[in-house]
């Protein structure tokens, strides 16, 4: 009996592109780049006559081991990858202050002392943004971006632009957090639920300290020298 | 088929001539040289890249994502000031080598 499975293209570039995801040395525009490079290829020699499946190993084969392909892009430009990583790591760290000060935030405005919903609110509210954080985590390990966020992460050439978009929504969270608790602290009937509002208002304006010293990295971090005026999408 | 040296040494002067005739990327780059060396130029695909961001980085090209006719986007390379300069020397140099040679050989030697 004949045991042959169909040959798709589409899962045959998704494989290829995990290969090259498992490569640390190269940054996602060049990966972007390799992978329009192979479908070029693919493209040229499907028109040629060969099968999709013959043109995708044929392509593949030009454009070379992933490995070596690392070897070279690092060689090029050796802090591209670590100017992207800072990038990652910054959003990364302003995302989990949003995560747990919007948190705080919220589940003090709407149920202040825990009186209603006990701890449903707070694991609700926990549990939502970060299931939604690790799921994007998970994707743009696997190289498949949102593309609203995939904006960010293509955006070496100004990350002067992303450190300061970062800048105005930390400015605006710490804000809003050191007045909402003082709010709430105002309106506590007792000395101990009042002081402990403008602990946790403390609390939240010093735990913004780490994500501003990484902002503070970005806008001090050396310039790539492309100038992309143009973020790309998916090839 | 050319040596390995000879094809990395001619590398930057071939990808800055072809981008002074108009933007181009990757792959275009690739097909042009194999077609104008009728072959003889051999360049492994996934290797130009890291020569064309080489020359980016030194400022002699700059890149653009745009979108192709088929609806993919491509990262076009363009010729930058710099890099008119720079193909001015690279082109001064390489026919000062082609005419050392054309004379040893006894072949005519061109203008530089």
């Amino acid at each position: 009996m004949e045991n042959q499975t169909r040959f798709d293209l589409r899962t045959a570039i998704e494989s290829w592109r995990q290969e090259l995801a498992a490569q640390p040395n190269l940054a996602s525009d060049d990966r972007r780049e390799l992978e329009t490079h192979l479908r070029d290829a693919i493209a040229e020699l499907c028109q040629r006559g060969l099968n999709e499946e013959e043109s995708f190993w044929l392509a593949r084969r030009r454009v070379g081991q992933p490995e070596q392909l690392a070897e070279e892009f690092v060689k090029a430009d050796p802090a591209a990858v670590w100017r992207e990583r800072i990038l990652w790591i910054t959003v990364g760290t302003v995302g989990c202050y949003e995560l747990t000060t919007g948190h705080g935030v919220l589940s003090n405005l709407l149920d202040p002392f825990g009186r209603h919903t006990g701890a449903w609110l707070d694991l609700g509210l926990f549990l939502i943004p970060c299931l939604t954080l690790i799921g994007l985590t998970l994707m743009i390990r696997y190289s498949h971006v949102p593309r609203p966020l995939s904006y960010f992460g293509r955006t070496p050439g100004s990350p002067g632009f992303l450190a300061s978009v970062l800048l105005v929504v930390l400015f605006v969270t710490v804000l809003f957090a050191y007045f909402s608790a003082g709010k709430i602290g105002s309106s506590a009937n007792d000395m101990f639920s009042i002081g402990a509002m403008i602990a946790m208002g403390q609390t939240w304006l010093f735990s913004a300290a780490w994500p501003a010293m990484m902002i503070i990295i970005v806008f001090l971090m050396p310039r790539e020298p492309t100038r992309n005026r143009k973020a790309p999408k998916h090839a | 088929m050319l040596a390995k040296d000879l094809v990395a040494a001619s590398s930057k002067p071939l990808v800055l001539s072809i981008l002074a005739d108009g933007e181009s990327y990757g792959y275009e780059i690739i097909q042009k040289v194999r077609e104008l060396s009728g072959g003889h130029i051999e360049w492994s695909d996934g290797m130009l890249y890291p020569v064309l961001h080489r020359l980016e980085r030194d400022g002699l090209i700059d890149s653009e994502w745009k979108e192709a006719d088929t609806g993919r986007e491509r990262k076009y390379y363009f010729l930058s000031s710099d890099g008119r300069k720079a193909l001015k020397t690279e082109r001064q140099q390489w026919l000062a080598v082609h005419n050392t040679l054309s004379k040893l050989w006894k072949i005519k030697p061109v203008s530089i």
